[in-house]
């Protein structure tokens, strides 16, 4: 598999890990994941921030089912596009949480999007032998069927390439003029500096009413940022992207010169620290004793989130693309202990895709027993 | 029972990062037992002398280490703890100074850092790389039993006091140091917990330390323990510094910083201290080992970034 697309594979094993271990609540991860591989505290506890940055924007946008100011969105519908989606399971993890969402449409390399189907061909015949009523697994109904709902879409286009861009959107009958939150996860790091600032601009003129929000890479140039690029490129990993980004503040700038506005950018040791509330911060903080504390600053300066919006004319749209940012888009609390609402009609329950998988979301990895009664994870 | 020729065979062996028979690790660990259990918690320490800190598992570094700072017995070497965890090597790496140190007792010196515990290691890997190369966890077992004996820290010419974190509420002279019982899992707090988990921080008297063991101290603590135990300074390891080492309070106290490329990932620079017969200082800077010195891990690693 070409290296861009095998980060997915990557991303996968990390939020699988984050999910067993009890970090991040999604029992959807295991799916296109089944290795035992254990990663390391800064991994998991970092994988949890980007995962949580990103889900508190997104219930900001498309907010859960019977959570307050639930009645505010009216009949507006909303959509996501997550481009470079890779095995990202939040269409998922939205539908099952009951958020408001009209569209989920998702577009990566189509050696990704093969991958994608076909780890979901394989969950679909699992679900179909532990319950025999279902129906055969086989995609006579097209791929639509295996996602997260029949509305959403998973589409493969060359982000590089703003014309197979424009050929997917259309074949997923994507409509820009929804209200949109497009995200983009670890995507313009591995494109040229150039072809990444004509997809912003692509994206603020052909969307009408959408707030973006990208996590990157960023800072290549002190020790740990060139050590970051000779690790990834002795793997084949290159990523250009990152020289015409290399602070918070060019990647405001840019997405500014792009079309965008309103661009804040936070790196995502400043979210962890100011901007996650301090009882979620706490509950992370249990789950893994973490003595690393100068790798996780390290490693944690060394990425960034930003959100943008496109400029808001007066009757052209809502203005809640705006009102978004990192003061109000923030994780609640103890959103993991919450029980789940009631699925939605395309999701399973939760308790059958824990068992499909062989294990509940807050089991360790296998592993040897422990030698000792106690674990360092439960020291405070 | 070993003979001198059976364990410079073993050294020769780990120094070519090969492992050691299963039964070979348990003879050793023996043997290092009853040299060990006779050290003071404060060990004293004769200059000229090396000060080395963590070195984490990486084997081809620490090789690189005995390169810039000569071999062992040419020098006279003072590890202040985490031998293992986190890089690819942690067997052969705290074998090999193990080793060293049953051959040459009076040569090196190694005092306990955090990750010399039983709890620790599970989490970051000595563990799992004793289960993976031995297919058994007997030689995590030896190894962490041999842990409860190192010392706690050590002293070198009365005047530099060296411990791989640092500084404890519970402890205002050396001789507090003295009465503790070491031979145990490294507790979750108290006296020797502190001494491994502690970190210098530019605040007034104690704060609660972020890695939930040990505290902060500032450089006021410093000075009073100074003062009260007549010595100069304290060396001490335990944070990464991407410089290899670090002054603090008025050079009352150092880092020493002995893992380039820590964890293969971090880009920083290691130092180890050298002090010669009249304790002057000279730190020597030393680079990870380049790609071709160093063996392929056997497994594919673990995500080490957010891709």
């Amino acid at each position: 598999m070409h290296a861009v697309a095998d980060t997915s594979n990557t991303a996968a094993i990390s939020k699988r890990c984050a999910a067993q271990l009890g970090y991040v609540d999604d029992p959807f991860a295991c799916w296109f994941d089944r290795s035992h591989t254990r990663c390391a505290p800064i991994i998991n506890r970092g994988t949890f921030v980007r995962v949580a940055a990103i889900d508190a924007v997104c219930d900001q946008f498309a907010p859960p089912a019977r959570a307050p100011g639930d009645d505010d969105l009216g009949a507006v519908e909303r959509q996501i596009l997550s481009l470079g989606a890779g095995l990202d399971t939040r269409a998922w993890r939205m539908r099952h949480a009951g958020c408001r969402l009209a569209r989920y449409v998702e577009v990566d390399l189509p050696a990704v999007c093969d991958r994608k189907l076909h780890v979901l061909r394989g969950q679909r015949a699992r679900d179909a032998r532990g319950a025999s009523a279902a129906p055969a697994a086989d995609d006579a109904e097209g791929a639509a069927c295996l996602l997260a709902s029949r509305a959403d879409a998973l589409v493969s286009a060359d982000l590089s390439n703003l014309d197979s861009l424009r050929a997917a959107l259309l074949e997923a009958r994507f409509d820009p003029r929804l209200p949109t939150l497009v995200l983009i996860e670890c995507v313009l790091v591995y494109m040229a500096p150039d072809a990444g600032s004509a997809l912003l601009r692509f994206l603020a003129g052909y969307l009408s009413d959408a707030a973006c929000l990208a996590y990157e890479m960023i800072r290549p140039d002190d020790a740990f940022g060139r050590q970051m690029r000779a690790n990834l490129e002795a793997r084949g990993l290159r990523i250009p992207g990152i020289d015409g980004c290399t602070d918070t503040r060019a990647h405001e700038a840019r997405f500014a010169q792009c079309g965008w506005s309103g661009c804040r950018a936070v790196d995502m040791l400043h979210w962890y620290e100011h901007v996650l509330p301090r009882a979620e911060r706490q509950r992370v903080e249990r789950v893994e004793w973490l003595d690393e504390l100068e790798e996780w600053k390290l490693l944690l300066s060394h990425y960034c989130f930003v959100l943008a919006a496109l400029p808001h004319e007066v009757g052209a749209h809502s203005g809640w693309a705006a009102g978004l940012d990192w003061a109000t888009a923030r994780p609640a609390i103890g959103a993991d202990v919450a029980p789940p609402p009631p699925p939605r009609a395309a999701a399973p329950p939760a308790t059958s895709i824990a068992a499909s998988c062989g294990r509940s979301a807050n089991d360790r990895p296998d592993r040897a027993p422990l030698p000792t009664n106690e674990s360092a994870s439960e020291r405070e | 029972m070993a003979t001198t020729s059976d364990l410079d065979r073993q050294i020769e062996m780990l120094r070519r990062c090969e492992y050691i028979k299963e039964s070979e690790v348990k003879a050793l660990c023996s043997k290092a037992r009853e040299i060990l259990v006779e050290e003071r918690n404060v060990q004293r320490v004769d200059a000229p002398v090396t000060i080395c800190g963590d070195i984490h598992g990486q084997f081809y570094d620490l090789k690189e280490l005995f390169k810039v700072g000569a071999d062992v017995p040419d020098t006279n070497y003072l590890f202040m703890g985490d031998f293992v965890d986190r890089g690819f090597y942690s067997v052969e790496t705290f074998l090999l100074l193990l080793a060293l140190k049953v051959r040459y007792p009076d040569r090196i010196t190694l005092i306990r850092g955090n990750h010399e515990s039983r709890q620790i290691t599970q989490v970051y890997g000595f563990y799992d790389e004793c289960l993976r190369k031995y297919g058994s966890v007997n030689v995590w077992r030896y190894c962490t039993e041999i842990f409860d004996y190192l010392s706690l820290s050590a002293i070198i010419e009365d005047r530099l006091f060296c411990v791989h974190g640092g500084l404890s509420p519970s402890i205002n002279t050396l001789d507090q140091v003295r009465v503790i019982d070491r031979k145990q899992e490294v507790p979750h707090d108290g006296a020797m917990c502190d001494l491994m988990w502690s970190d210098p921080e530019d605040i007034d008297g104690w704060g609660l330390s972020p890695r939930g063991a040990g505290y902060l101290f500032g450089g006021d603590v410093v000075a009073q323990f100074n003062q009260t135990n007549k010595i100069d300074l304290i060396a001490r390891a335990h944070q990464l510094v991407m410089e290899g080492y670090k002054h603090m309070f008025n050079d009352t106290l150092v880092t020493v910083w002995s893992a380039p490329n820590y964890c293969y990932r971090c880009g920083n620079v290691a130092a180890i201290l050298e002090l010669d017969e009249h304790l002057n200082k000279n730190y020597k800077i030393f680079e990870a080992a380049p790609q071709e010195a160093r063996g392929v891990p056997a497994k594919k690693p673990a995500p080490d970034y957010f891709l």
